[in-house]
């Protein structure tokens, strides 16, 4: 049990009339995660567009998950404890993903040096929305070489069969790579994603082949 | 057996392949290859007949989704009718409509909650992951809803590689 996660719920949400179902499901989930994890609370729209709140638990790793209640399910204790445990596990798995795309980016922007000194890479922020982890967002890179781009975009962390999905997007191709147990591969052929493949698929993707 | 799903993922990578081809060519726009009779890519400019080609992809991928968990069901369904029915008492008219009625009604077991049930020795997680792709053949299959977002990421090769692993170790094909 722990009863130190800071906590932030917005001004917009104590001048409602659920402001103290709030407090109390924010104490419930204070509960609940551990004390690096801060919740953070605001009143917004569900993917139905129908009004409640949303819960953003975010760690101090970079990591963020959301997720929405209804007010009325603010009041069940115990759904807003299951909720808080899918997310807090989906926070979790977020942060592992935004990782492994953080350093696949960085490798990223070694390798396509190889394609000459004018190479211009642009880090982008990419705004994720899946059902796990609701509303997170994840490192990508936009890159371009003479009249060719080519975008590393993340896609989604939950896929069946594999633990994240990155898609090449280029003027002419895209590709599409999987994290299996920590190695990106290249979902066409399964082949492991190195510096070779890397380059092949960038060509391809900025009309270079 | 051998495994029913490899000519769907065959068509697939021909249909896709192609679809990169055309991409190409149309960025490219080699003298004369593009005619009056491409009605989709004649005359228009080269942007949109690339955004038409990768929305034709991005369907593709849907459509052979939904192919491949229909022809894994069709396989399932076979499978259960024919390492039972031969087992049952075949002589009589009235037999012969018993076993009708057995192999009319596995036609409606329920796909999720009966179905891959049957095959609990395959692994637990291997069937929740066929679960969330039939989910997402019924999210395709019932049109797409734009209010809902497909309820899981799913790619048509990872979709054929983990159907075909639940046919192997459900012992229905061989490697």
């Amino acid at each position: 049990m722990n009863t130190t996660s800071a906590i932030e719920i917005t001004e917009r949400i104590r001048q409602t009339q659920i402001a103290d179902r709030v407090v109390a499901a924010a104490e419930a989930v204070s509960r609940l995660v551990s004390s690096g994890i801060s919740q953070e609370w605001d009143l917004a729209k569900d993917s139905e567009g129908r009004e409640g709140v949303r819960l953003r638990l975010t760690d101090g790793f970079g990591g963020e998950a959301t997720t929405d209640f209804l007010p009325g399910e603010l009041s069940i204790v115990r759904h807003v404890e299951e909720k808080t445990r899918r997310l807090a596990d989906a926070l979790g798995a977020v942060t592992i993903w935004q990782s492994e795309v953080h350093t696949l980016c960085v490798r990223i922007r070694e390798w396509i040096r190889e394609l000459g000194e004018d190479v211009y890479i642009e880090a982008e922020t990419v705004a994720l929305h899946e059902p796990q982890a609701g509303h997170y967002r994840a490192d990508g890179l936009r890159i371009r070489f003479g009249v060719g781009e080519m975008v590393v975009r993340p896609v989604a962390r939950w896929v069946v069969g594999a633990n994240g999905r990155v898609d090449f997007l280029g003027s002419e191709e895209r590709f599409t790579l999987i994290l299996i147990e920590s190695e990106w591969l290249w979902v066409d052929d399964m082949a492991i994603l190195d510096r070779d493949l890397f380059l092949k698929l960038a060509r391809d993707c900025l009309g270079l082949a | 057996m051998s495994n029913p799903l490899d000519p769907v993922i065959a068509w697939f990578t021909t249909a896709r392949d192609a679809l990169r081809i055309a991409k190409r060519s149309i960025t490219r726009k080699p003298l004369g290859l593009i005619t009056d009779r491409h009605t989709q890519f004649f005359g228009i400019p080269a942007e949109q007949a690339t955004d038409n080609v990768v929305a034709a992809e991005e369907e593709l991928n849907r459509l052979v989704v939904l192919a491949l968990v229909a022809v894994f069901e069709r396989t399932l369904r076979d499978s259960i009718i024919n390492r039972s029915t031969p087992h049952l008492p075949n002589a009589s008219l009235t037999d012969r409509r018993i076993i009708d009625q057995i192999t009319q009604d596995i036609e409606f077991w329920h796909f999720s909650q009966r179905l891959l049930e049957v095959f609990d020795t395959v692994e637990l997680a291997l069937r929740g992951q066929v679960r969330q792709l039939v989910e997402y053949r019924n999210w395709v299959a019932h049109g797409r809803s734009a209010v809902a977002p497909p309820p899981v990421n799913v790619l048509p090769q990872l979709a054929y590689e983990r159907l075909s692993k639940f046919l192997q170790e459900a012992g229905i094909i061989t490697v």
